[in-house]
């Protein structure tokens, strides 16, 4: 007999044969996107666009991948492909991305993302050294604050594009987008002069987003969570849980986060979730592709990598010109200011056929001819009925309404650039 | 009852890359995939016990090319490179490559990669999966030292086993067969640029072939796969039956950042008496004096196969009912047929023929503190 020790999926002893197996997943039943019955002999299963989004069978547990408190929770679910975000396992689809994405517009979802790894920063010089790592003044973020911070490089490049929350005078947390932050900021320690700890706490969020997501919190946490304001943060406890809960998101609707400060807690914690949010129709999903590219959420190590400045990918509003504090990147980024950027990380649309809810490759961007750059992320919104996304252009090509040929896997379609976000540009939704 | 180790289905989005020989290696065959350094890595392309027999007698080709490389160069180069790891690299030749640790202040391992010296003051290191970019490039901040960091084009692919001599003199030449361990060359494959060094994550006779030119990835692995058909040369995942038997670890599950050097077994690459100044020196010193309080030893876990092919996630260790470290590596070795793997338990329970319980999904286990490595404990294998 053989028995697994994990509740995802299930196949035999892996052979060239049977490794289609990991890929028979069910049909959803809504009509939004359908995943293949099985791979093709041996190989991933190749884009066709006409389902989910491509997914990689065959991916082999191991010691050196991680997996979050709610690992096992998650999993009963039904989950049915995985992400891999800061060395460890996240769900990445449930169902199906446009299911998942209706009831994350209408009702309220719960996300494990536990992936979302911290960097915490205190000692007696953790301020100083909070402003040392961005360009972001910190002198504006009041303790209890959250804010969207950029880390950059002396170059300008961006490290990494964290929410921060301001726990105490000296205290922070990083609440990483992928990769190895720890490693940065403990490095630039070493000649900073500074006295300092760096260190990743055991820290585990979850994201409760959606619209019924307060109706949720106020079961949980009664009424006066409802004080908690947009990018704000309050440390409680729930039954003897240890928990700091900040008003922020992923999906730019009305959510939470709940940073669980012990692993012990996880199942404890997801399950009183779970269960508060019965009556109000909870549902566990992964982040959505979709939701966020119509907020014009970027993503870090697709839309942003160590090779991009804030201004080129629209985060300018995140470096504050007036800081007096000195910050790694200063220079170069008054530089790239004063001499504009060579290209543009800009909205797209792409015409045809619905896609995917995300794309295997970076497709190639054309105009005039020849490449002027590539789609970095890329998904149909069920709402807009349009195949929206972004891409890295040129600066010469970046003007709204450039016409371009993005190169998919089925050939290539015409594209227009067009102002981002594509809904709610105020971000009035989840600030209500 | 042998508990299967847990596979699932992955996105398969842009955010993690494609090494170049990503689309080749998928032609051929390579059904399950890892991901490491942040991109796929192949890992299987047959039964994992066919591949390591194929290792082990024959020839195999590894897509490593998520090991990727940080360059470290410019004036200061060497001074920079001292000050990033404990091993003194005083006796490191232009030519030489060498197993190297870099540590945090804490004396905690950053990563373990392999350095190779190409000029006196410019190096790579092959990384294990964290990013070593990163910590270079924070390091640099404040150093003084006239230095510059980056990431070059540069993709490795393993070539190991018995054979792998006698496939690279195929590819090369005859003078590899001159090449020491621990040595590289510099050399084309039909005008394609590479870098060979005779050095590998497997024990046995092995190369490594840096690609030097990123869209010449095809290109290479069908020169390579056409040299090797008389040779019987396959594809394979890397073996991790063959490296617990050879004591290889593995970063970031047998060693991280909570633990140091001398712990892991690995207080032979630190020199606290080098002339040079480096990172963790002042943490480790006072470690090496109090001496450490737990230790990644071997296990052996008698009785039938525990895990099928390998750990899916580390397991607690256990001592009189009480939890007291983490099994990090478990396989059914199939040429020893015993259960081998590694655990970090404290001091205490550290002696060879120490009894401790691995605690599986099905249940506890005994296990027995043994002698690691489990073969060739002085690497004349890879050596010969």
């Amino acid at each position: 007999m053989i028995r697994r020790d994990s509740r995802i999926g299930w196949s035999e002893f892996p052979n060239r044969q049977n490794a289609h197996l990991a890929s028979q997943l069910p049909r959803p039943k809504s009509g939004g996107g359908t995943i293949p019955d099985r791979a093709r002999d041996g190989v991933l299963t190749e884009t066709t666009n006409d389902y989910a989004g491509p997914i990689l069978p065959g991916f082999r547990e191991t010691a050196w991948i991680q997996k979050s408190p709610y690992f096992h929770r998650a999993a009963k679910h039904g989950v049915r492909a995985y992400d891999l975000y800061n060395h460890m396992l996240m769900p990445g689809l449930y169902t199906d991305p446009v299911d998942e994405y209706w009831h994350l517009v209408n009702h309220v979802t719960l996300w494990d993302v536990g992936v979302e790894r911290q960097v915490e920063i205190d000692g007696p010089d953790g301020f100083e050294f909070m402003q040392l790592l961005t360009p972001r003044d910190m002198e504006k973020c009041a303790v209890g604050e959250c804010k969207y911070v950029l880390l950059t490089t002396p170059d300008g490049g961006i490290v990494n594009d964290p929410v921060l929350l301001r726990l105490g005078e000296k205290h922070f947390w990083l609440s990483l987008s992928d990769w190895d932050v720890i490693f940065w900021c403990k490095g630039v320690a070493v000649n900073a002069g500074l006295d300092v700890i760096v260190r990743e706490p055991d820290v585990s969020p979850l994201q409760l987003q959606g619209p019924k997501s307060k109706d949720v919190m106020v079961a949980l946490f009664g009424e006066e969570i409802l004080d908690l304001e947009y990018y704000h943060l309050t440390e409680t406890q729930l039954d003897g849980i240890p928990l700091v809960i900040t008003r922020t998101g992923w999906s730019a609707e009305r959510g939470y986060e709940l940073y669980l400060r012990d692993s012990k807690f996880g199942e404890k914690l997801w399950d009183k979730v779970m269960s508060a949010g019965a009556k109000y129709d909870i549902r566990p999903i992964a982040p959505s592709e979709v939701r966020r590219i119509e907020a014009g959420i970027l993503n870090y190590s697709s839309d942003i990598m160590l090779d991009n400045n804030p201004y080129e990918v629209g985060l300018g509003w995140t470096v504050d010109e007036d800081k007096t504090a000195d910050y790694l990147g200063k220079a170069a980024l008054g530089r790239i200011k004063k001499e504009g950027v060579k290209r543009k990380l800009v909205g797209i649309e792409v015409e045809g056929a619905p896609l995917g809810a995300w794309i295997p490759d970076y497709w190639d961007v054309h105009a005039d001819g020849r490449k002027v750059g590539h789609v970095t992320s890329l998904t149909y919104s069920p709402r807009l009925e349009k195949n929206i996304g972004y891409a890295l252009l040129g600066i010469d090509h970046a003007k709204i309404g450039t016409r371009l040929r993005v190169s998919t896997t089925d050939g290539t379609r015409g594209a227009t650039v067009v102002k981002k976000p594509f809904v709610d540009p105020k971000k009035d939704i989840p600030k209500s | 009852m042998v508990i299967e180790g847990g596979q699932t289905t992955l996105y398969f989005g842009p955010w993690y890359r494609k090494s170049p020989f990503f689309a080749a290696a998928q032609r051929a065959g390579c059904y399950g995939y890892d991901l490491y350094n942040k991109m796929y890595i192949p890992s299987n392309f047959a039964d994992p016990v066919e591949e390591y027999w194929h290792l082990v007698n024959e020839v195999t080709v590894w897509d490593v090319g998520c090991e990727r490389q940080v360059e470290i160069k410019g004036p200061d180069g060497h001074e920079f490179m001292e000050f990033l790891t404990p091993r003194d690299l005083s006796t490191c030749k232009v030519g030489q490559a060498k197993y190297v640790v870099l540590t945090d202040e804490q004396g905690g391992i950053v990563n373990d990669p392999v350095l190779t010296r190409l000029e006196k003051d410019r190096f790579w290191l092959s990384t294990a999966d964290s990013d070593v970019l990163l910590w270079a490039k924070g390091v640099a901040y404040h150093s003084d030292l006239d230095v510059e960091i980056e990431e070059p084009d540069v993709s490795p692919m393993q070539i190991q086993g018995p054979k792998s001599k006698d496939l690279l003199s195929a590819l090369v030449g005859p003078r590899v067969l001159d090449l020491a361990y621990y040595h590289f060359l510099h050399a084309k494959i039909d005008g394609i640029p590479v870098l060979v060094t005779r050095t590998g994550w497997s024990a046995e006779v092995g190369y490594e072939i840096y690609l030097r030119d990123g869209s010449r990835g095809t290109d290479l692995w069908e020169r390579v796969m056409g040299a090797g058909k008389r040779f019987h040369l396959r594809p394979t995942g890397p073996s991790e039956y063959r490296r617990i038997e050879a004591g290889i670890l593995n970063y970031p599950s047998d060693i991280n950042l909570d633990y140091n050097p001398y712990e892991a077994g690995l207080g032979w690459l630190v020199d606290l008496d080098k002339k040079h100044d480096f990172i963790g020196k002042k943490a480790l010193k006072k470690i090496k004096k109090d001496g450490p309080s737990r230790k990644l030893v071997g296990v052996e876990v008698p009785g039938e196969e525990v895990v099928r092919p390998w750990l899916p996630h580390p397991w607690p260790v256990r001592k009189d009912g009480k939890e007291v470290g983490t099994l990090t590596a478990l396989a059914m070795s199939p040429r020893l047929r015993k259960n081998i793997g590694y655990a970090w338990v404290p001091v205490r329970l550290s002696k060879l023929g120490t009894e401790i319980e691995i605690l599986t999904p099905a249940g506890p286990r005994k296990a027995i503190v043994v002698k690691k490595p489990f073969i060739d404990p002085k690497k004349d294998l890879p050596k010969a």
